[in-house]
């Protein structure tokens, strides 16, 4: 059975001709249909392959049949760097070959796209596609010449297909979103994206570094688009940089951070930040406010062993700084190792029963009955509702 | 609560987000991390194919310790696999721990994960001394050649009787955890105990000190076969936890060999009764063993399931 003919196939058998009509400018089918236009960045991505000038380009399309062929709107380049077809490469491309449209405005995501493919800075992108011919918004400022390939997740508005584009605003809460999922400073990525033409409700500082930062963690550590500065954070940046907590709140909020988790006192007490570390060493990390179960009563009594106060004055203060004790807690008076080192064990709430199987787990990472195990946590106020005897038997000592 | 999520300690390391775009100045040190290699199917995300250059081009590859591997390189799909991995084996000089097929419910179900044949891998890298798998659809496990395997997981929510037939006759010498979730046969698992004989025998696995046979219907089944295994006495801990565990079964432990020369007893996620449960508890923790028995869960019949048991991570 004969073969259909492939439809628009060149009669010249010249490899640049074939070249030349080939959609996918491979030299073979599929072939460019005559009847339509030839997009401009095909003759110049034909250019670039073939080393001829683009010019030259334009008169063999016709020779071949291609009357209708896109223009710029001003004169044509003398010739197209062979190391530029990746920048005439539409970033939208999905498959095939699509050039950058000559008719619209170049994207600030075809921009950043191009210079990340060919390691290159926006600026100097941008210096090329206007040589050919191609109107580039940069906006008022110029781009960075220097090439960084964070550039494509700065300007990710999500991850479906919404880029920013030239001279959008930006929110402090896009800056830190995208500086999380970048695990950047986002401080950096709110200057780079001004440098990028965008614009910010706010003017970046080097001195938000140290705001945004409140836990030295690998890649990270900086407060994130949902995630709110612990009071410790604030007072610490307060007490490293002389500003006032409420200053600090203010600015952190510009940035676009959430409210402070926890009460920002205007003064602290001394020991204030060993209160709210969660090693009460005073450092990070730091505690986090918990506002469905509240603080762990371990917490606060190794808390008074270390600070000297009781556990009743550790709880006020901790109120006041916003970190609230269920209401079914009871206290001790004072704040006893046994009492730290069981509740070390507990991983219910006190909003969760507490049943046999938690009071033998508790009893056996101990080295206590669970009789004792349990009178001791219904006397810390947690609800054992199973009706059973807890044996007095003890644990016996682990192999080593 | 599910008991499948992405690991955040691997091999001793804390578990880092390869970030997408990433600049190298703000990587933590090569040897700091298990570096978490994970792209989301996005139209706006990094690819997977760029994603895999730019780590193999900011990360000093000599010190990698640890990688895990997420979506797409493992999923319901088949996922891309490990053939850049492989190929990059002699400049990863320094791996020592792989896991793959972290993936979480929401990216893919447990039990869809394609795992596929192993032997590359563990061909292209002989040093490798601990391995994490999520899956187990596929999964194809050599009998020997890693010589140097201190440690193995596999979760998985049905894990094919043959892989875990050929897991338990494996020949590993170094091999001192070994941890099988062995699933729902309605979902690909299945294994009977019987396949596990070579296991219970103590059998090429002369190093074995923690044994995991978790997440199964069959629970009793395999207490049963572990009050008389031979390889229990080489054992310091030992896991039957995520599964059907009832009074069959923690009866048959303690009318069994002595369990006393244990450490940890790993029995959680169980349904025990309140007084098999005091009595396992009163007979091994005076002896030194911790028991742990913790998530306790009342079967659930229904018009489907008479018994109403389950297990922790199935689909």
């Amino acid at each position: 059975m004969p073969r259909e003919p492939e439809p628009h196939a060149p009669e010249s058998q010249d490899p640049d001709d074939q070249l030349i009509v080939s959609e996918n400018l491979n030299g073979r089918y599929p072939w460019r249909d005559p009847a339509k236009q030839v997009p401009y960045g095909i003759v110049l991505l034909v250019a670039a392959r073939l080393k001829w000038s683009p010019d030259a380009v334009l008169v063999r399309l016709g020779e071949l049949g291609y009357a209708d062929v896109q223009r710029p709107e001003g004169p044509l380049p003398d010739a197209v760097e062979p190391d530029d077809a990746t920048l005439l490469q539409s970033a939208e491309r999905r498959w095939g070959l699509k050039p950058v449209d000559v008719g619209t405005t170049v994207s600030l995501r075809q921009i950043v796209d191009s210079a990340a493919r060919a390691e290159r800075s926006p600026a100097d992108v941008a210096r090329r596609m206007t040589a050919y011919g191609y109107r580039v918004g940069t906006g008022a400022r110029p781009l960075p010449e220097t090439a960084n390939p964070r550039d494509l997740g700065l300007i990710r508005v999500d991850r479906r297909g919404k880029w920013l584009g030239w001279g959008d605003e930006v929110s402090g809460h896009h800056v830190l979103g995208v500086a999380q999922e970048l695990s950047c400073s986002p401080h950096l990525a709110a200057v780079r994206l001004i440098e990028l033409g965008l614009r910010l409700p706010f003017t970046p500082e080097p001195a938000d570094e140290r705001l945004l930062k409140y836990a030295d963690v690998p890649g990270g550590g900086w407060i994130g688009r949902w995630g709110s500065a612990p009071v410790a954070h604030i007072l610490a940046v307060a007490r490293d940089t002389g500003r006032p907590p409420a200053d600090i709140v203010a600015r952190l909020s510009e940035l676009g951070c959430q409210r402070p988790g926890g009460n920002v006192p205007d003064t602290s007490e001394p020991d204030d930040l060993v209160l709210l570390s969660e090693n009460l060493d005073g450092r990070t990390p730091w505690l986090m406010k918990n506002d469905v179960v509240g603080l762990q009563v371990r917490h606060i009594l190794r808390a008074a062993r270390i600070t000297g106060r009781t556990p009743a004055q550790v709880a006020e203060r901790l109120a006041a700084l916003g970190h609230w004790l269920h209401e079914n807690a009871n206290l001790p008076e004072t704040a006893e190792e046994t009492d730290i080192r069981l509740l070390e064990t507990v991983n219910r709430s006190y909003l969760d029963d507490v049943h046999l199987e938690d009071v033998l787990r508790s009893a056996s990472l101990t080295g206590r009955s669970p009789a004792d195990v349990a009178a001791r946590l219904t006397a810390l106020g947690y609800r054992l509702p199973d009706e059973v005897t807890y044996p007095e038997v003890l644990p016996g000592v682990r192999a080593a | 609560m599910s008991y499948v999520h992405h690991v955040e300690r691997f091999y001793g390391l804390p578990a880092f987000n390869f970030p997408p775009y990433a600049d190298p100045a703000d990587l933590p040190p090569a040897d700091a991390v298990a570096w978490r290699l994970d792209r989301e199917p996005y139209e706006n995300e990094e690819s997977a194919e760029d994603c895999w250059k730019r780590f193999t081009e900011s990360v000093d590859l000599a010190k990698v310790r640890a990688i895990i591997f997420g979506q797409p390189w493992y999923d319901g799909d088949g996922g891309l696999g490990t053939d850049d991995l492989v190929g990059l084996a002699p400049r990863l000089t320094g791996l020592e721990a792989l896991f793959l097929g972290d993936l979480e419910d929401e990216q893919a179900m447990i039990s869809t994960i394609y795992l596929g044949d192993l032997a590359p891998v563990l061909a292209a890298f002989p040093g490798l001394r601990e391995l994490g798998l999520r899956g187990g659809d596929g999964l194809d496990f050599p009998v020997s050649g890693h010589d140097q395997l201190r440690v193995l997981r596999v979760e998985s929510g049905g894990l094919p009787p043959d892989s875990v037939e050929r897991i338990a006759a494996a020949r590993l010498p170094s091999l001192e955890r070994l941890e099988l979730w062995l699933g729902d046969e309605n979902y690909g698992g299945g294994v009977t105990v019987e396949q596990l004989a070579p296991l219970f025998a103590g059998e090429g696995k002369p190093a074995l000190r923690h044994l995991g046979l978790q997440n199964s219907f069959i629970q009793d089944e395999l207490a049963g076969a572990v009050a008389s295994a031979t390889v229990v006495p080489q054992l310091t801990s030992l896991s039957l936890s995520m599964g059907a565990l009832s009074d069959e079964g923690a009866a048959a432990l303690l009318e069994g060999q002595p369990l006393t020369h244990l450490q940890e007893l790993d029995l959680s996620f169980h349904f025990m009764s309140q007084e098999m449960m005091l009595r396992l508890w009163t007979a091994l923790e005076p002896a030194g063993v911790r028991v742990d028995l913790s998530v306790r869960h009342q079967p659930e019949p229904d018009d489907w399931d008479e018994d109403g048991f389950y297990i922790a991570a199935s689909e």
